[in-house]
């Protein structure tokens, strides 16, 4: 008992000193960001956004390297950096980001900036119950700031700054406040995760990225661009019905989960098929209810892909008539331009014709024009599923956002109505939106999605005589942004 | 005596009133349903009992005209009459609920001979005011006013909106002019002093309805049309400032117009009416009003009507058929009234069919929104997993909800009855449903689901397994 207690006053004797020592080598690496950003305006798309100034904290990884969230830096025109221990701001730009995972990596040209800076390192997952440490610049502070908690969970869940994405995230019972963001949460002298998020309705808890996400994103920016993660792109089933197993033809006492569908544009399309039995991944057993086990922990199954990259590949374990075989899978990411996440770092593409606005669908819109509470939403959800799960020919969906009034345009009932034909064609995305209308003679008709919306029927002649004096009304000062490229 | 003086006070104002109470007393009545529907979701359950209250008024020996909101789900019809406390009772002879109102049958011989029915009267329009009565809680007579502040068509019936001073509740109050009726009351609102008042257009052309001995009911729609006040719609339509009309966009196969009316088509005139751009075409006594109203809620169904179009350039005459309503035939129906929905429950599945109440999901959603008007083709109805009730062999399939049947045991589901048919021809050992959309198939042994369903019905008090019609 006594030796007990002897070992616990040394240990915390040096834990006192390293303590002393971590403050000082935290000063000198954890820094806080200055951003001015402008938040683009998905309802006034022509118009330039306001400015607004927020901040956050990020920490030195070496390089000339700083890591941040990419919440800290999205949608920002200027970025500035500050030391603890120096008085001077320096200007600072990104060089990769990372909305999915809500990471991102600025450096700083002048040199001087990281003169006696040491690199953090970057840690193993913590355990749950173990004490961390937040370290950051919260609520506007100029000084550090460093409050201590405990891991209270480690979960998959939804990373709130792209809106779509889940991941592997800790829970501590310290609070995260705006400014701790993109700030290290330390753990014996290492990184064990960066602040970003809390909850909303609750105090005291905050949540960390931790170090295997930390890790995808410095390996994927190694080659010197951001690929994000690959998607397995599986509708699976739960296998935990005994019938449904013996009808599949399951043996007793094997699991898995039954295949549903393989969504086109991601990696499994092509190798798997409906009422295929997974079996395991990567060799990993799989669970009757989808789940395997790492690290005596259970995840759900598309966890395997936490770890991995875009080129990599995933071996499926799989039954199908009656044969049990591997499968080797190349990993792609899923490029699909509609997407239910959040767009930033982007301008919104419009299109003013005559008095119509046409604008690409996408969650932004909703967020901003208040529609997405009505029909649109249901449009948004409909058609992401038919992309994503049959692969249509669409790639984005275009909507007449608003009218104008003019004289030319009056007793135009409907606003945010889904774009279906140009004359007689089905828009692919924005750009061939555009193209079909410039291109499309004299007169353009364009239908629109829903039981009995009337056609419009843009007279190209007439439109030219309105077009300039409807601009200068709403002081609209260009008629369009379109973007080059498809992303 | 007591009863007399509050009598005159009521009807203190016009001299005429005091003849019309004898008469009034003799025709008004209140009418009580005492009402049970089924539980939409479990529908081998009844909802609660509710008794609701209504007005009536004898408009011929033994027959109350009533509003069919009155009587929907009633087990139990009793009608009580002026300064009388009995209650008696009474029989449902008819119920229109698209038109909005029914005919109740007086059973009692005694009570049939003492009342006296009123007459419908003429129509009443903007401006017209008149008196509004009832009977009250205590079966006295009632009177409050009321004034035409605009005409409202629907579809299906011609209603007038009202300044009133009638409290909230309307229940088929009685609306009086010259001693005849003027109308129905079919809604209220107090706090605005608001009502709305079932025209006698709407009425005669219901009662007129039997007059050949059979009841046609009102036509259905079938025309989809669009307003032409665009210019570039009526350019692109070839429609000159001295043509006014709608542009037929579609017509449902098998119902009013089909093969005579093309999209593309544009409608000038309706049963000789001339239509202007927006659809409106001027009524005689109540100004403009909906084009739908001459085709649904005017005429017949059966009947014919004359419609003129610009086709191609040209003036056409056509005679467009009215085609009756086609409840039965609707893909996603009203909900169920006066009837248990069909239903099945299958090795704790719930299955049922997709009405126009129960539309939620996104998959039932888009059916509801896309497909309800559609002509119905192969697939009657839309069959769908409501939702699971427990048992160890549909372990796994707790979260089945709202999953639209497309297949059971490899056989196309288009009611819920071929349901019922394919369990016959299992596929080997095996029931297998398969769905619309990202569900696992629902598999059950064949052998063993009379027991299954037995246990269900035993743990859940599932009184009845199914109900196909």
């Amino acid at each position: 008992m006594r030796l007990l207690a002897c070992f616990a006053s040394l240990a915390a004797l040096g834990a006192a000193a390293s303590a002393q020592a971590d403050l000082h080598k935290l000063k000198a690496s954890v820094v806080q960001v200055f951003t001015v950003s402008q938040r683009e305006d998905y309802s006034r798309p022509w118009q330039r956004p306001r400015v607004s100034r927020s901040g956050g904290s990020a920490f030195y990884i070496g390089d000339r390297m700083l890591m941040t969230n990419a919440h800290v830096v999205s949608d920002s025109k200027n970025l500035k950096v500050r030391r603890a221990d120096l008085a001077d701001k320096f200007e600072a730009r990104v060089l990769h980001v990372g909305h999915d995972c809500d990471l991102a990596v600025l450096t700083v040209d002048d040199p001087a900036f990281f003169e006696g800076m040491a690199p953090l390192a970057i840690g193993e997952r913590s355990k749950l119950q173990s004490t961390v440490r937040t370290v950051g610049y919260p609520m506007g502070g100029t000084k550090l700031s460093i409050t201590e908690g405990v891991v209270s969970r480690i979960e998959l869940r939804t990373y709130v700054h792209s809106r779509a994405d889940q991941h592997l995230a800790i829970q501590i019972d310290a609070a995260i406040n705006p400014g701790n963001s993109g700030g290290p949460v330390m753990q014996g002298g290492r990184v064990a995760g960066v602040a970003f998020q809390s909850q909303f309705f609750s105090q005291n808890i905050g949540y960390m990225i931790p170090p295997s996400v930390i890790r995808h994103f410095l390996h994927d920016i190694s080659d010197g661009a951001y690929d994000g993660y690959p998607e397995l792109g599986l509708y699976w089933s739960n296998l935990e019905n005994p019938t449904l197993r013996d009808y599949l033809g399951v043996p007793k006492g094997q699991t898995g989960v039954v295949v549903l569908k393989a969504l086109p544009y991601a990696s499994c399309v092509g190798h798997v098929r409906r009422n295929d039995v997974l079996h395991a991944i990567d060799g990993i057993p799989i669970e009757n209810n989808g789940k395997i086990k790492v690290d005596n922990e259970f995840f759900a199954l598309e966890f395997v892909v936490e770890n991995k990259h875009v080129g990599d590949s995933v071996t499926l374990t799989l039954r199908r008539d009656g044969k049990v075989r591997d499968v080797d899978v190349p990993l792609k990411a899923w490029k699909v331009e509609m997407t239910r996440s959040w767009i930033y770092d982007r301008r919104p593409q419009y299109l003013v014709i005559g008095g119509y606005v046409f604008v690409p669908l996408t969650t932004n819109y909703l967020g901003w024009s208040r529609a997405g509470r009505g029909e649109l939403s249901y449009y948004m959800q409909e058609f992401y599923r038919s992309i994503v799960e049959e692969g249509d020919v669409r790639r984005q969906i275009v909507i007449l956002s608003r009218v104008l009034k003019h004289k030319s345009t009056l007793y135009r009932a409907y606003k945010n109505t889904v774009v279906e034909k140009v004359n007689g064609e089905v828009p692919r995305d924005f750009r061939h939106f555009v193209q079909l209308v410039e291109g499309g003679g004299d007169r353009v008709r364009i239908d629109f999605e829903g039981v009995n919306v009337a056609p419009l029927i843009l007279d190209q002649q007439r439109l030219r005589e309105v077009h300039e004096a409807i601009l200068k009304r709403y002081g609209i000062t260009r008629d369009r942004y379109v973007e080059e490229q498809p992303r | 005596m007591k009863r007399a003086a509050a009598l005159c006070l009521l009807l203190a104002a016009p001299a005429a009133a005091q003849d019309l109470e004898p008469k009034l007393r003799g025709a008004l009545v209140r009418l009580q349903a005492t009402s049970q529907g089924y539980d939409a979701r479990e529908p081998w359950k009844t909802s609660g009992i509710s008794n609701r209250g209504g007005r009536g008024v004898v408009i011929a020996p033994g027959t109350v005209l009533t509003l069919a909101a009155n009587v929907r789900d009633h087990r139990m019809i009793t009608l009580s009459v002026a300064n009388s406390s009995r209650q008696y009772e009474a029989r449902l002879k008819h119920v229109d609920y698209r038109v909005g109102l029914a005919q109740v049958e007086i059973l009692d011989e005694e009570l049939k001979a003492r009342m006296s029915p009123l007459e419908i009267g003429d129509p009443v329009r903007l401006d017209d005011e008149f008196d509004v009565y009832q009977l009250g809680q205590d079966n006295m007579v009632e009177r409050s006013t009321a004034r035409v502040v605009r005409a409202d068509a629907g579809t299906s019936r011609l209603s007038l909106r009202l300044k009133t001073t009638l409290s909230d509740g309307g229940n088929g109050q009685v609306a009086l002019r010259d001693g005849k009726i003027a109308g129905l009351i079919s809604a209220t609102n107090a706090r605005r002093q608001e009502g709305t008042l079932l025209s006698v257009e709407t009425i005669r052309r219901y009662l007129d309805d039997f007059a050949d001995g059979k009841y046609d009911g009102l036509p259905g729609g079938g025309i989809w049309w669009q307003p032409l006040l665009r210019d570039d719609l009526r350019a692109f339509h070839g429609l000159g400032d001295d043509r006014h009309g709608i542009a037929v966009t579609r017509v449902v196969p098998g119902r009013t117009g089909d093969g005579v009316l093309r999209a593309g088509d544009v409608i000038t005139e309706v049963d000789g009416y001339a239509l202007d751009d927006e659809g409106k075409f001027t009524h005689e006594t109540h100004g403009r009003l909906s084009a739908a109203y001459l085709f649904q809620g005017r005429r017949y169904a059966g009947g014919t009507i004359p419609v003129k179009v610009l086709r191609d350039g040209k003036e056409l005459e056509l005679e467009v058929t009215l085609k009756a309503w086609p409840r039965p035939e609707q893909r996603v129906p009203q909900k169920a009234v006066d009837r248990r929905p069909r239903f099945l429950v299958v090795g704790g599945l719930v299955i049922l069919e997709l009405d126009r109440s129960s539309a939620s999901g996104v998959v039932l959603r888009r059916y509801r929104a896309r497909s309800s008007w559609d002509p119905p083709g192969e697939r009657r109805r839309i069959v769908f997993v409501d939702h699971v009730l427990d048992d160890p062999t549909n372990k796994g399939f707790e979260s089945l909800n709202r999953a639209l049947i497309e297949t059971v045991n490899g056989r196309p589901i288009n009611e819920i009855k071929d349901v019922a048919a394919a369990l016959e021809q299992p596929q080997g050992r095996f029931h297998v449903l398969r769905f619309e959309g990202v569900n696992s198939d629902f598999v059950i042994e064949a052998s063993k689901l009379a027991e299954i369903d037995r246990r269900v019905a035993k743990t859940y008090g599932v009184t009845l397994l199914r109900h196909l019609d």
